[in-house]
C-alpha cells in the first residue's frame, strides 16, 4: 500500500503539491431537498482563501484546511446561502451539506446556468444522446418507445409487447451494439429482465452512445451502445406505485421503497414490476393470410392475433451503505425475474404458432462499490459484480396447423365434396408449429465484473483503467429426446477485456480530450468426451480438451471543443474487433436464429464529428441544436440474413436465419437534433438520422468487378423522423394542478429486405403518431395520464413483414409517498 | 413535349395491345373482364429465368429473375439482355423458386421456396419481356407441403407437390440402443393449374415390407411427380436409403435424434413410389435391377412420357447425377428391368456422365445437359431406343454448372437454353434437333455471382 502511494506521489511530482503536518482534507456531497446533488455549489471558509465547487454529482473536496473551528458559507444561484460550522481535526474528514433550493418565485429573473448530467455527457467529446425518464415514468410508456424517439435509434421489434427486439443505431446492430445495465451487459440479467420490461421507473437515466465508447463500457461492440442507469438514489425515504391499463388487456404495475438510515447510512432501495398482455391486436396488411378450404390464399385478411400472451414480473432488492466513510457506496443486490411468453409465428407471420412458448427465468446476485479518494485523493475505485443463473425453456409440441382465424385449417375442397371424402384437418409437416416437435431447457451461469479504477494526477487530468471478465457457462438438456450428457462435446467462453483511458480538460476546460485502448482476449477450453462404444452398449471415455485463444488490440480517441460560448465541436474515432457472440455462433432456438460455426470477428473503423449548441437563449424562446456526421467502415460485417439460406442435410423446413459475414461495407450519414422551448409551457423536439449502408466488395475472387458494390445493404431501415411536443397547462381544473399534453410522431422511410426488390419485398414507409396527458394533482402525490398511441391506426412494419399493434389506448395512475418515517 | 410523348406511348400500347389482343386464341378465364394487355398473345414467348446469388457467388440462393423473350430475339446473336439490371420479373421468394410453365409457356407457375410467402403457388400469364401478370387465386401449398416444397407439372392442368420424413424407432437408451425399423411417410397434394386451387391430398406411410424395414431402408426424400399417360396413376421419384442396422450408432446432440450408419453400397435399387390418381391412394413401390440411385431429381422434372406410352426417369439425387434413364411401362406401371439407357456408355466417356437435366423431344430423341465426374456443363442429343448420344460441343462447357438447373424450352424442332457461367456472360443457345444445327442467339449479360438456370 505505501509502494503505491509513493509511485502515485511520484507521478504527481510535477503537480504543486504540498503537505502541511496539520492539515485536513474536507469532502463530502452537497444535496437539495429532494436528495439530489446540486452542483456548480461555491463552499467557502469564512475568512480564508479556501474555496471550491461542487461537481456534476454535488460531490466537493477542500484540501489543506488547518485544523481547527471554521464557518463554511456555501451558496449558489439556485440556493438560499447558509453556514455551516466546520472543526477540522484529522486528516480526512467527511461531510455531507443539506440545502435548500430557492422558489421557483424568486428564481425567475435568474439565468441560471448549471450543466445537467445530461447535458455534461453531451457535451463531453463521445457521440452521445441521454435519454431522461422522469418524465416518461409517469406516462405509459415503455422503455422501447423511449429509445425508440431518441435521435440514431431504431428499435426493430417482432411484434407487440415482449416481442424479440433489435436495436439499430445509425445502421450498426446487432452484436456491435452493447447492451447494458450499470455497465453490465443485460444479458446477464437474462431474457426475463430486459428493455421490454423494466418500467421507466426503475430507471434513472439512458445513455446511448452511437460508434466510440467510454471505458466504463467497453466490450466487443463497435456500433455503439445502451447503457440503462438504473435509479441510485436512496438518500431519502420515498416510495411509489403506479398501475396502468389498456388496449389488448394490457396491464402494468410497479412499485418501488427507498429507505435510509441518516445515522448508519444503511440504506435499502427495492422495486418491482409486473406486465401482463394478451398482445391481441389486430393485423390487417398484406402478409395477413388465410387459407380457406380448396387451398385458396387471401391476403389483407383482418385478424386478431392469438397465442401472443406475455407475463413477466420482477423484482430488484439492494441494501447497502451510502456515504460512509469507507464507501460512497456499497450495495448488495438481488435481481428475480420471471417470464412467461407465448410465440405467435415464426420470422414472418405467414403461419400462426399455437401452443409454442418459453419461459425465462433469472435469479442475480450483484454487488457494487464505489469509493472516491480512496487511499489517497483522487483515486476512485468502482466495482460492479453480477453473478447470475438465468434458464430459458421452450416447448413447442402442437401438431394442429391454424389460420389466422384462430381456427385450425379445414381442407375439404370441391374434388373432395364431390368424391364424399370427409374434410382434413391440416397438421404440421414437420411434427410441430415450427419444424420438429421441441422442449429444451438451456441452463446459463454468467459471471460478469466491471473493475474501474480512476486516478485524478492533476486537474483536468485523468487517467483510468478498466477490467471486465466475462464467462458464460451453458448447459443445454433436451427434454423431449433425452442427450446422454457424458457423451457432449461442451464449450466454454471466457473473455477478459483490459482497457486505460486519459482524459485531459486543457485551455481553460474548453478542450475535452479522451483517448482510450482496449484489448481484448478471448479463450475457449472445448472438451470432446471422445466416447468409444462397445458390443454391448456400454462406452468408454477417452477426453480430449481443446483451447483456443484470441486477442485483439483497439483504439480511439475523442474531443469536444468549446469554440465559442455555447458552441461545442463533438469528435470521434475507433478502430475495433469484435468477436462474434455465442448466440450468432451456436445459434438460439427461442429466437429462430441457426449456427453459423464459420463466422469471423469483424473489424470495424468508426468516426463521429458533430457539434452542439446549446441553449440559445432569446427571452422566453430557447433553441438548443445539434447535428452529428458518421462514417462507418465494417470489415467481414457480421449481418442476420433475411431468410434461412443455409441448406441443412435434411433441407429442414423451418422459418429460421443465420448470422453470416457479409464481407466490407460502409455507412456514411448525418443526424440532427432541434430543441425549441418556449418559457416553461412548450417544448418541441425534431431529430432524423438518415444513412447509408453499402456493399463494398469491389471485385469479387477472380477479380471481376463486383455489380454490388456500392449497393444500399438490404434489410436495413435507413431514414428516421421523429417530433415530440409538450404543452404544459397550469392550474387546470384546480388551483396548483398540472396538466402535460403530449403528441410523438415517428417516420420511417420505406426499405427493401431483398438485394433485388421485387413487389412482395418492401416494407412500406411508416408514419405513426401518438398523443398523451398527464394531469398532476396539486397534493403533487398523484399523477393521472392517458396515452392514444398510434392514433391513425397505420399499419406498422419492423421485420420482414411482422405487423406491429394499431390504434391503443392506455391510462395510467402514479401515487408518490416522497417523506414519511 | 413530355406529354406528346406520353400520349404517342400510350396510343401505341393500346394499337399493339388491341391488335394483338384481338388475335388471341383463348384467354384464359373467359369470365374475367381483364385490361386487354393481360391476355396471353400468340407470339410463343420463350421465358429465360436466372438464380441470383445471396451470399456467396453462385450460391443461386437470392431470388429468380425472368424475362420472355419471342423466338426471333433468341436466335438473334445482336439481341442483347440484361435481366440484372431492373429488367425482369423478380420472384418474391428469396431462394431459387420452383418454376413451371405449360406446354405452349403462356402461363409460368410457381411454388415460392422459403421466405414470407414460401410454399404460396402463383400463376402468372406470359405477356413478353417483363410482363408477367398474376392470374388466378393464389394457393397456399404451405399447410401440406411445408414452405420449401418439392413440385413440378406433372401433367398439362396439374400440378403436384410431395413431401416426406422419416422416423427411427428403436429400443433401448443411447448409446445401448438395438436398431427397431424407420418410417418414411409420404405426404402429396395436387393442385389444379388452370384454375388454381387444392384438388386433393393424402398422407400416407411408405409400404416397406418387413424384410425390408429390418434391412435399414427408408426414404427421406421425394420429388418429380409425373402422371401416367392413363392419367390413373402417379410415378413419384425416391430418393432410397438404407442404414446398417448393426452398425454403431450415433446421437446427435442437439435434436437428440439416434440414428445408424449407412448402408448405401447395399442398396437393391432405385425406387419409385406409385399412387393413384386421382385419389392419391394405394402406395405401391417399384423396384429397379437396372440401377441403384435415388430418381428424385433436384431442381428439375426427370420424367417424361414418350409416344409409346412409357415414361422414362433419369436418375440423380440432389447435385449428385448419374447416367441411368430408366423406363416404367405403361401397361403393368412397373419397371421394365430389361430397359436402362446408360450415358457414360453412349458417349463412350471413361467418367460418369451425370444427367444433370433433360427433356425428351419426341421420336425418340431427347436433350441432356450433364457433367462429367461433377464437373463441367454439357449438351448431347440421345436416342433412348438406338441408346446412343450425340456430344453438341459449346464454348462455355468447361465454365459451366448445372447444379441449380431447372428447365429446358422445346418448340417444334428447337431447342432453347441459356447458358452463363457464374458471374460472367454467356447466349441463349438454339439447337434444331432436326438438323443437328447449334446455333449461338441472343447475348445474356450477367451479374456478380450469378447465373441463368432455364428456358420454358
Amino acid at each position: 500500500m505505501e509502494q503505491i502511494k509513493y509511485i502515485l506521489t511520484l507521478a504527481l511530482s510535477c503537480s504543486f503539491y504540498f503537505t502541511y503536518a496539520q492539515v485536513a482534507r474536507i469532502s463530502g456531497i452537497v444535496r437539495d431537498n429532494e436528495g439530489k446533488g446540486v452542483s456548480h455549489v461555491t463552499i467557502q471558509i469564512r475568512n480564508s482563501k479556501l474555496a471550491t465547487m461542487t461537481d456534476a454529482q454535488g460531490h466537493y473536496q477542500l484540501v489543506d484546511v488547518p485544523y481547527g473551528d471554521h464557518v463554511l458559507f456555501i451558496s449558489s444561484l439556485e440556493l438560499q446561502a447558509k453556514e455551516v460550522s466546520l472543526r477540522a481535526h484529522q486528516k480526512n474528514q467527511h461531510l455531507n451539506i443539506h440545502v435548500d433550493t430557492k422558489n421557483k418565485n424568486d428564481l425567475e429573473e435568474v439565468k441560471v446556468e448549471r450543466n445537467s448530467t445530461k447535458r455534461e455527457m453531451e457535451i463531453g467529446g463521445f457521440a452521445v444522446a441521454v435519454i431522461e425518464t422522469k418524465e416518461a415514468a409517469l406516462r405509459n410508456l415503455t422503455t422501447n418507445e423511449l429509445l425508440d424517439r431518441a435521435v440514431g435509434v431504431r428499435v426493430r421489434q417482432n411484434g407487440g409487447v415482449g416481442s424479440q427486439i433489435e436495436y439499430n443505431l445509425n445502421g450498426m446492430s446487432g452484436s456491435t451494439i452493447g447492451l447494458f445495465l450499470d455497465g453490465i451487459e443485460i444479458s446477464t440479467y437474462g431474457s426475463s429482465f430486459n428493455l421490454n420490461n423494466i418500467p421507466p421507473a426503475m430507471i434513472e437515466r439512458i445513455e446511448v452512445y452511437k460508434g466510440v465508447l467510454p471505458s466504463h463500457l467497453t466490450g466487443d461492440y463497435v456500433g455503439g451502445a445502451i447503457n440503462v442507469v438504473m435509479k441510485k438514489d436512496a438518500a431519502h425515504n420515498n416510495a411509489t406505485i403506479a398501475t396502468s391499463y389498456g388496449s389488448f388487456n394490457t396491464f402494468n404495475a410497479d412499485a418501488s421503497l427507498t429507505l435510509r438510515d441518516k445515522k448508519t447510512g444503511l440504506s435499502f432501495r427495492g422495486s418491482g414490476f409486473y406486465t401482463y398482455t394478451d398482445n391481441s391486436y389486430e393485423m390487417w396488411g398484406k402478409f395477413s393470410k388465410y387459407t380457406d378450404r380448396n387451398g385458396i390464399l387471401t391476403r389483407d385478411f383482418r385478424a386478431k392475433r392469438f397465442n401472443d400472451t406475455y407475463r413477466s414480473a420482477g423484482g430488484r432488492f439492494e441494501v447497502g451503505f451510502t456515504d460512509v466513510k469507507w464507501a460512497d457506496q456499497f450495495f448488495l443486490g438481488y435481481n428475480i425475474s420471471d417470464t412467461y411468453k407465448e410465440i405467435p409465428h415464426g420470422t414472418t407471420t405467414s403461419q400462426p404458432y399455437v401452443g409454442r412458448f418459453s419461459e425465462y427465468n433469472a435469479h442475480v446476485f450483484s454487488l457494487n462499490y464505489n469509493k472516491r479518494n480512496l487511499f489517497v485523493d483522487g483515486l476512485t475505485l468502482n466495482v460492479n459484480a453480477v453473478r447470475s443463473k438465468r434458464s430459458t425453456y421452450v416447448q413447442d409440441t402442437v401438431t394442429t396447423l391454424y389460420n389466422w382465424d384462430g381456427n385450425p385449417v379445414v381442407l375439404h375442397t370441391d374434388f373432395m365434396i364431390e368424391n364424399g371424402l370427409p374434410p382434413i384437418t391440416m397438421k404440421s409437416p414437420n411434427g410441430a408449429q415450427q419444424g420438429l416437435p421441441t422442449i429444451t431447457q438451456v441452463d446459463r451461469t454468467i459471471t460478469n465484473v466491471r473493475s474501474n479504477l480512476g486516478y485524478m494526477i492533476l486537474p483536468g487530468h485523468r487517467v483510468s483503467l478498466n477490467h471486465k471478465l466475462e464467462k458464460t457457462d451453458r448447459d443445454d438438456t433436451n427434454l423431449l429426446r433425452p442427450v446422454n450428457k457424458d457423451l457432449r462435446t461442451l464449450t466454454a467462453l471466457t473473455k477478459h477485456i483490459v482497457s486505460a483511458n486519459y482524459e485531459a480538460q486543457t485551455f481553460n476546460n474548453k478542450l475535452k480530450t479522451n483517448i482510450l485502448v482496449k484489448y481484448t482476449a478471448n479463450s475457449t477450453r472445448q472438451s470432446n468426451p471422445n466416447p468409444t462404444y462397445n458390443a454391448d452398449g456400454s462406452y468408454t471415455l477417452d477426453p480430449e480438451t481443446k483451447k483456443t485463444f484470441s486477442d485483439n488490440f483497439g483504439y480511439g480517441a475523442t474531443l469536444s471543443y468549446n469554440i465559442l460560448p455555447k458552441f461545442f465541436l463533438i469528435t470521434s474515432m475507433e478502430n475495433g474487433k469484435i468477436m462474434p457472440s455465442e448466440e450468432q455462433m451456436f445459434g438460439n432456438l427461442e429466437t429462430n436464429i441457426l449456427p453459423n460455426l464459420n463466422l469471423t470477428p469483424e473489424k470495424n473503423i468508426n468516426y463521429n464529428l458533430g457539434f452542439r449548441l446549446a441553449n440559445l437563449d432569446f427571452g422566453q424562446h430557447k433553441f438548443s441544436f445539434y447535428g452529428s456526421a458518421f462514417w462507418r467502415n465494417g470489415y467481414d460485417k457480421i449481418t442476420r440474413q433475411t431468410v434461412d439460406s443455409i441448406v441443412t442435410d435434411s433441407d429442414l423446413d423451418i422459418q429460421a436465419s443465420a448470422f453470416v459475414n457479409l464481407g466490407r461495407t460502409q455507412s456514411r450519414g448525418v443526424e440532427a437534433e432541434l430543441i425549441y422551448v418556449f418559457g416553461n409551457k412548450l417544448n418541441v423536439m425534431l431529430n432524423f438520422s438518415k444513412f447509408n449502408a453499402l456493399y463494398k466488395r469491389q471485385y469479387d475472387e477472380a477479380g471481376r468487378a463486383d455489380d454490388r458494390y456500392n449497393l444500399q445493404i438490404p434489410n436495413e431501415p435507413y431514414f428516421t423522423v421523429n417530433a415530440n411536443a409538450q404543452y404544459r397547462l397550469d392550474n387546470i381544473f384546480q388551483k396548483r394542478a398540472i396538466m402535460n399534453l403530449y403528441y410523438n410522431m415517428g417516420y420511417v422511410g420505406n426499405y427493401d429486405i431483398a438485394w433485388h426488390p421485387s413487389e412482395g419485398s418492401l416494407t412500406p414507409s411508416q408514419f405513426a403518431h401518438d398523443l398523451g396527458l398527464s394531469y398532476r394533482f396539486p397534493s403533487g402525490k398523484l399523477v393521472a395520464s392517458f396515452d392514444a398511441k398510434n392514433i391513425f391506426n397505420a399499419a406498422l412494419y419492423d421485420n420482414f413483414g411482422v405487423q406491429k399493434p394499431g390504434r391503443a389506448f392506455y391510462i395510467k395512475l402514479n401515487y408518490t409517498i416522497s417523506k414519511f418515517l | 413535349m413530355k406529354k406528346n410523348l406520353f400520349k404517342t406511348v400510350l396510343f401505341g400500347a393500346l394499337v399493339a395491345s388491341v391488335s394483338l389482343g384481338s388475335c388471341s386464341k383463348d384467354s384464359g378465364n373467359p369470365g374475367e373482364v381483364a385490361p386487354p394487355e393481360e391476355k396471353p398473345t400468340d407470339t410463343r414467348w420463350i421465358t429465360l429465368t436466372a438464380a441470383l446469388k445471396l451470399t456467396n457467388d453462385g450460391d443461386g440462393n437470392g431470388g429468380t429473375m425472368a424475362y420472355a423473350i419471342s423466338p426471333d430475339e433468341a436466335i438473334n446473336p445482336a439481341f442483347e439482355l440484361d435481366i440484372f439490371n431492373g429488367k425482369g420479373l423478380k420472384f418474391d421468394s428469396p431462394r431459387t423458386s420452383r418454376i413451371q410453365a405449360s406446354a405452349d409457356g403462356k402461363y409460368l407457375y410457381d411454388i415460392q421456396y422459403t421466405g414470407t410467402d414460401g410454399g404460396i403457388f402463383q400463376k402468372f400469364a406470359v405477356n413478353g419481356a417483363e410482363k408477367y401478370v398474376k392470374n388466378g387465386n393464389e394457393v397456399n401449398a404451405s399447410i401440406i407441403l411445408g414452405t420449401s416444397p418439392r413440385w413440378v407439372k406433372s401433367a398439362e392442368g396439374i400440378g403436384i407437390g410431395v413431401s416426406a420424413s422419416t422416423e427411427t424407432a428403436f429400443t433401448g437408451t443411447f448409446p445401448a440402443v438395438t436398431f427397431g425399423s424407420i418410417t418414411s411417410t409420404a405426404t402429396v397434394a395436387s393442385i389444379n393449374l388452370d384454375n388454381p386451387s387444392i384438388l386433393n391430398t393424402a398422407s400416407f406411410t411408405i409400404p416397406f415390407t418387413q424384410e425390408q424395414l429390418a434391412q435399414g431402408y427408408s426414404i427421406g426424400r421425394i420429388d418429380v411427380p409425373i402422371i401416367n399417360q392413363a392419367k390413373n396413376k402417379v410415378y413419384i421419384g425416391c430418393n432410397i436409403s438404407k442404414v446398417n442396422p448393426k452398425g454403431t450408432p450415433s446421437q446427435n446432440q442437439e435434436t437428440g435424434v439416434v440414428s445408424w450408419p449407412s448402408d448405401a453400397a447395399n442398396i437393391a435399387g432405385t425406387v419409385t413410389l406409385v399412387i393413384d390418381y386421382p385419389s392419391l391412394k394405394n402406395p405401391k413401390l417399384i423396384w429397379s435391377t437396372q440401377s441403384k440411385y435415388g430418381n428424385n431429381g433436384y431442381r428439375t422434372m426427370t420424367q417424361y412420357i414418350a409416344e409409346d406410352g412409357h415414361v422414362y426417369q433419369s436418375t440423380g439425387a440432389n447435385t449428385t447425377s448419374y447416367p441411368h434413364i430408366l423406363r416404367i411401362d405403361k401397361n403393368t406401371n412397373d419397371y421394365d428391368n430389361s430397359y436402362v439407357f446408360d450415358l457414360s456408355k453412349a458417349l463412350g466417356v471413361s467418367g460418369l456422365a451425370g444427367i444433370k437435366a433433360w427433356k425428351y423431344l419426341g421420336e425418340g430423341k431427347a436433350f441432356v445437359l450433364y457433367d462429367i465426374d461433377k464437373k463441367g456443363g454439357y449438351l448431347a442429343l440421345i436416342d433412348i431406343n438406338a441408346k446412343t448420344a450425340t456430344k453438341i460441343a459449346t464454348e462455355y462447357e468447361s465454365k459451366l454448372n448445372f447444379d441449380q438447373q431447372q428447365s429446358i424450352a422445346h418448340v417444334g424442332d428447337n431447342v432453347y437454353v441459356p447458358l452463363t457461367p457464374i458471374s460472367e456472360a454467356g447466349n441463349v443457345f438454339v439447337y434444331n434437333w432436326k438438323t443437328g444445327k447449334l446455333t449461338k442467339g441472343a447475348k445474356l449479360l450477367n451479374g456478380t455471382g450469378h447465373r441463368y438456370i432455364g428456358a420454358y
